[in-house]
């Protein structure tokens, strides 16, 4: 660490710090001092991949089992994210679809919930800007309002795609991805690998990949194995960062402080700080997926380009959200096939992704350990399990221009690998954490960023809009 | 498999492993058997089986099924018993991932050539191997 202070002191290198840095550092001088600070360490891409394919790498041992950092206080339920540089880049799958107008305004429009305290028209130039720095494919035509076009053409869909896209126009869409459809800056063309968790290919868009220049940029100081466990909050002002590294304790002040790792660490951060915001750590949530699996009539259902080739938006927004919640459709392109001679590929799965709530039962708390928050979920919301029931009633009409068979359903999956709420944004401190800008209420130079700032769970991907959410904040703060 | 039909699978695999050899037959290895229950269900198939041989030596190396009697009986039951991928997850799993694993998705389910085993189906060690995507049914196939 070259100083004991910084004018930029930034927690995390995931998605949220990266695209807030990449905003801070077009608007701050030459002299800008920033430090970043990262718990785990690099495991490059590659290294990565060899690790998939069984070979020996030291990279692997560097960072901890995301499973090690937290005590789950219910085993059924996982929250999956990836330590390290780039964070859960590194494991995303790369779906990148916006969210709807709708999303923004539950209270007004349905009753449920809360209203962001910003709306989808505040956020479009800024979901633009981050289509354009990830290079996401996508369609011409979308659900959501859309100023300019994708940087990439879409990809392509598999049979029952194309029949669901005729019969239902823009509301079945090719998924807009950060899975690129052909080769750039860098990246290769997605090839349908379905493992993207790790691309094979490097076909996904990561920090690492990115070419934003944000860690390479000699205004940043990037230290690694810094583990940040609390805040010095004083007098409405966050004063500095308490940090272990090499098993010692620093401490290293900031004028301005971005907390940018994930919704448990965030919380756990604020509450070993002091943090007595009523709402920090309370609401922790996602949405709920579960597989639909969709038995063809002679209907070969192949040649989609990607992991998830479409979105389908049928079940999404409208009124019906008053009473249960929205469902994403994604369509499955795994090489699954059923047993059956002659009837191989006769199959299409979905992937039905059902909106969340945010509930005080459940929360993030702290333990003896000050590094390991506590995580307190009682299972999805009324709201969203009345929606997974209306589905299932609703889908056979929905696709009545599919030659059906019969439609199996799985079980709810235990993860969506999404974690949201714990610092909700909303219009004043009764009634969240931090305000539109991502800035806590109280400590007006912190910011807090990511998905935990959501106010509501809508069913669409979050890593677009916590990314947009990021250069919005840092081009309307500084 | 519902507990009910692995519980009466089990005692008939009792029975049969008892009988059998008392009848004349010899006892299958796991391998043994997990190249029948492939070459059963898929008996209308043309298949290498020294490429299937090759498969279950694969298969099984680090498969739980190593050190579980339990999965053992299931295995070599459904072997004798001819029970199908229909009726058993374990017979399902294990020819699932063997056809997966050949040729025969990416000759487009071709009955009439003879199917090959090419390694087990890991996206890292063969990317773009997806037998379903685009490169193998381009848009104007489709």
């Amino acid at each position: 660490m070259r100083y004991n202070s910084y004018d930029l002191v930034v927690i995390g290198t995931g998605f949220a710090s990266s695209f807030f840095l990449h905003k801070f550092l077009r608007k701050a001088p030459a002299t800008a001092k920033v430090l970043v600070l990262e718990k785990g360490h690099f495991f490059p891409h590659a290294e990565r991949v060899k690790e998939k394919r069984g070979e020996e790498t030291p990279y692997a041992r560097l960072n901890p089992a995301y499973k090690d950092t937290f005590e789950n206080h219910n085993p059924e339920k996982k929250w999956v994210f990836t330590q390290g540089f780039g964070g859960s880049s590194n494991c995303w799958y790369g779906c990148t679809p916006r969210f709807m107008p709708a999303d923004f305004k539950m209270k007004t429009l349905y009753g449920v919930g809360n209203d962001w305290p910003l709306q989808y028209d505040d956020l479009e130039n800024y979901y633009t800007q981050v289509e354009e720095i990830m290079s996401i494919s996508g369609p011409a035509d979308t659900p959501f309002p859309k100023k300019s076009g994708y940087p990439l053409p879409p990809h392509l869909f598999a049979t029952a795609d194309e029949i669901l896209h005729k019969e239902y126009g823009n509301l079945y869409i090719s998924q807009p991805t950060a899975r690129a459809r052909v080769a750039v800056n860098g990246r290769n063309a997605c090839c349908a690998s379905t493992v993207c968790h790790v691309c094979p290919v490097n076909a996904k868009f990561t920090i690492e990949n990115s070419n934003m220049g944000v860690y390479e940029d000699p205004r940043v100081e990037l230290l690694y194995g810094a583990q940040v466990h609390s805040l010095n909050l004083e007098q409405n002002v966050a004063r500095s960062a308490n940090f272990i590294k090499d098993g010692k304790e620093h401490r290293v002040a900031g004028e301005v402080i971005v907390l940018g790792t994930n919704a448990l660490f965030n919380a756990n951060i604020l509450l070993n700080s002091g943090d007595s915001n009523p709402f920090t750590g309370k609401g922790i949530g996602e949405q709920l997926g579960l597989e639909a699996s969709v038995y063809l009539h002679n209907l070969e259902n192949v040649g989609g380009s990607t992991w998830v080739n479409a979105n389908g938006y049928m079940l999404y927004d409208g009124e019906h959200r008053k009473e249960y919640a929205a469902c994403l459709m994604e369509s499955n392109n795994a090489p699954y096939y059923r047993m059956e001679r002659g009837k191989w590929r006769h199959i299409a799965n979905f992937r039905m992704v059902f909106e969340g709530l945010p509930e005080a039962h459940n929360y993030v708390a702290t333990t003896s350990d000050s590094m390991r928050p506590a995580v307190h979920y009682k299972g999805p919301s009324e709201y969203t399990l009345r929606g997974v029931e209306k589905m299932k009633l609703k889908l056979p009409e929905i696709l009545a221009c599919l030659p059906v068979e019969k439609i199996v359903y799985g079980k709810p999956f235990d993860s969506e690998a999404h974690i949201l709420g714990t610092t909700r944004m909303s219009a004043n401190p009764t009634e969240g954490v931090v305000d539109k800008h991502l800035l806590h209420h109280q400590y007006r130079n912190l910011f807090v960023l990511g998905s935990g700032s959501f106010t509501t769970y809508t069913p669409s991907n979050p890593t677009l809009t916590l990314s947009a959410l990021s250069l919005y904040a840092a081009d309307n703060s500084f | 498999m519902n507990r009910r039909y692995f519980l009466r699978l089990t005692g008939l695999s009792g029975a049969a492993m008892v009988a059998l050899p008392g009848l004349g037959y010899v006892s299958a290895t796991n391998k043994e058997a997990a190249v029948g229950v492939i070459m059963q269900e898929l008996a209308y198939l043309k298949l290498d089986r020294k490429g299937v041989e090759q498969y279950v030596e694969d298969y099984f190396r680090n498969h739980y099924i190593n050190s579980s009697f339990k999965a053992q009986l299931n295995l070599k039951t459904c072997y004798y018993l001819g029970v199908t991928s229909g009726n058993s997850r374990l017979v399902h799993e294990i020819v699932h991932y063997y056809l997966i694993s050949t040729d025969f998705f990416l000759n487009k389910m071709d009955e009439s050539r003879l199917v090959k085993y090419l390694g087990i189906y890991n996206a890292y060690a063969r990317s773009c191997s997806n037998p379903f995507s685009f490169l193998y049914y381009p848009p104007e196939v489709v």
